[in-house]
């Protein structure tokens, strides 16, 4: 490529100039971190064969096996993360060289899942009174506990805001549209919005089991695993959100409504336009040394926690998608 | 190689001293001139694909050389 005549004054040709560069100034803490993958048993000599004998790419390779091939296509279908291993603190969007010897495990969400949940909602009440509101409530009341998602409570959030502002401008009043979410509700979960959560869980708790053998017992299963990791919260190095002083929580991994345009999304297409002005923390975050057995232990625990459980999340959204084409066909099923 | 030995080299490498051509490439980022440099030629390479390919003209200085 040439990008000028040829003259006293001209930019140099880039033809035969690499594309990519890999450079290892500051590599202990690399060379660190794969002695800490193949102690784990995420790697060993065949990956650093078929790495080039490239410690990036080892490591790169090391990890990405760990999370499987499998398990990567689910996720890549439905939610965009980035995950990085690195020794850079960022503070205020720059970043600098952390000065501790430890690095940072960390996932980013770039673009949301949608988990539509109306028409599943509508045919697990109609097998039975309150099984739809139990499957609702138990599941997002658990991923609110560990993930950061946009549903009916960021909704209702924005809705507020937007009355507030329409207070204070009300000379221009009719300028104003407000989504008015509860209108977005099945019954069932507009009935059960006052409820009492710890008694509505255990309440919630018996009706599915009731049900694991049933019609809907895929879903159910789904749900039961998606519970079993979001008992505690994932986040566990709160120090890492401080440091960075970011301006905002996570980006939402996923999109929590009962329609494709209902008013949940309506909010998220409005919200979602000023989300990418502010920085915002990873979705998960964990600082260790790769010196350290325990805290690379820790570290990829909390990993394949978070992998885990977006796993059982997409795999719960694809199985109502599913089960939502058939229905579109005219071929119930059981579930 | 067997594990052992795979841990071996790892832990020789990160003792090791950076390669020449790694220390020369941490200079030239260190360096201002050539950071300029290549502030210059990426706009460059930008202009030159919004351009649909056309020719530009090059800056009015060429910035020197790393000493």
């Amino acid at each position: 490529m040439t990008l000028v005549p040829t003259f006293a004054q001209s930019l140099p040709v880039l033809d035969g100039v690499p594309a990519e560069y890999t450079h290892e100034l500051y590599a202990g803490l690399l060379y660190e971190l794969c002695v800490a993958l193949a102690r784990e048993g995420l790697a060993d000599a065949e990956t650093w064969r078929s790495a080039k004998e490239n410690a990036v790419a080892f490591a790169q390779r090391a990890i990405l096996d760990a999370v499987g091939k499998e398990c990567l296509e689910v996720l890549e279908r439905n939610i965009e993360y980035h995950l990085a291993v690195s020794d850079a603190l960022e503070r205020n969007g720059e970043e600098t060289t952390r000065s501790d010897g430890r690095l940072v495990l960390s996932i980013e969400c770039s673009a949301s899942g949608f988990l539509k949940l109306g028409p599943a909602i509508e045919a697990l009440e109609r097998e039975a009174p309150g099984l739809g509101a139990a499957f609702y409530w138990t599941l997002i009341d658990g991923l609110y506990r560990v993930l950061r998602i946009y549903g009916h409570e960021e909704a209702f959030e924005y809705e507020d805001r937007l009355r507030d502002y329409a207070v204070q401008d009300s000379e221009n009043l009719e300028q104003y549209e407000f989504p008015e979410v509860e209108k977005a509700f099945p019954e069932c979960i507009r009935r059960t919005l006052k409820r009492d959560p710890a008694q509505f869980a255990r309440q919630a708790c018996r009706t599915l089991r009731r049900h694991r053998k049933g019609n809907y017992r895929k879903w159910i299963e789904q749900l039961t695993r998606i519970r079993w990791f979001t008992r505690h919260p994932l986040w566990a190095d709160r120090t890492l959100a401080e440091e960075g002083e970011y301006d905002d929580p996570p980006l939402p991994s996923l999109v929590v409504a009962f329609h494709e345009q209902d008013a949940i999304v309506a909010c998220f297409d409005e919200e979602r336009q000023y989300m990418l002005e502010a920085s915002h923390e990873p979705a998960i975050g964990v600082a260790f040394s790769p010196r350290k057995p325990d805290e690379v232990h820790h570290a990829l625990r909390v990993g394949r926690r978070f992998v885990a459980l977006n796993l059982a999340v997409c795999a719960l959204l694809e199985e109502i998608e599913r089960w939502e084409k058939q229905e579109e066909k005219g071929h119930g099923g059981t579930r | 190689m067997t594990l052992d030995e795979l841990i071996d080299l790892f832990q020789a490498k990160a003792q090791a001293p950076p390669p020449a051509a790694s220390q020369l490439f941490a200079r030239h980022l260190e360096c201002k001139e050539s950071l300029q440099i290549a502030s210059v030629l990426t706009s460059a390479m930008a202009r030159h694909g919004a351009s649909g390919d056309r020719p530009i003209p090059a800056p009015s200085e060429i910035l020197p050389p790393l000493a």
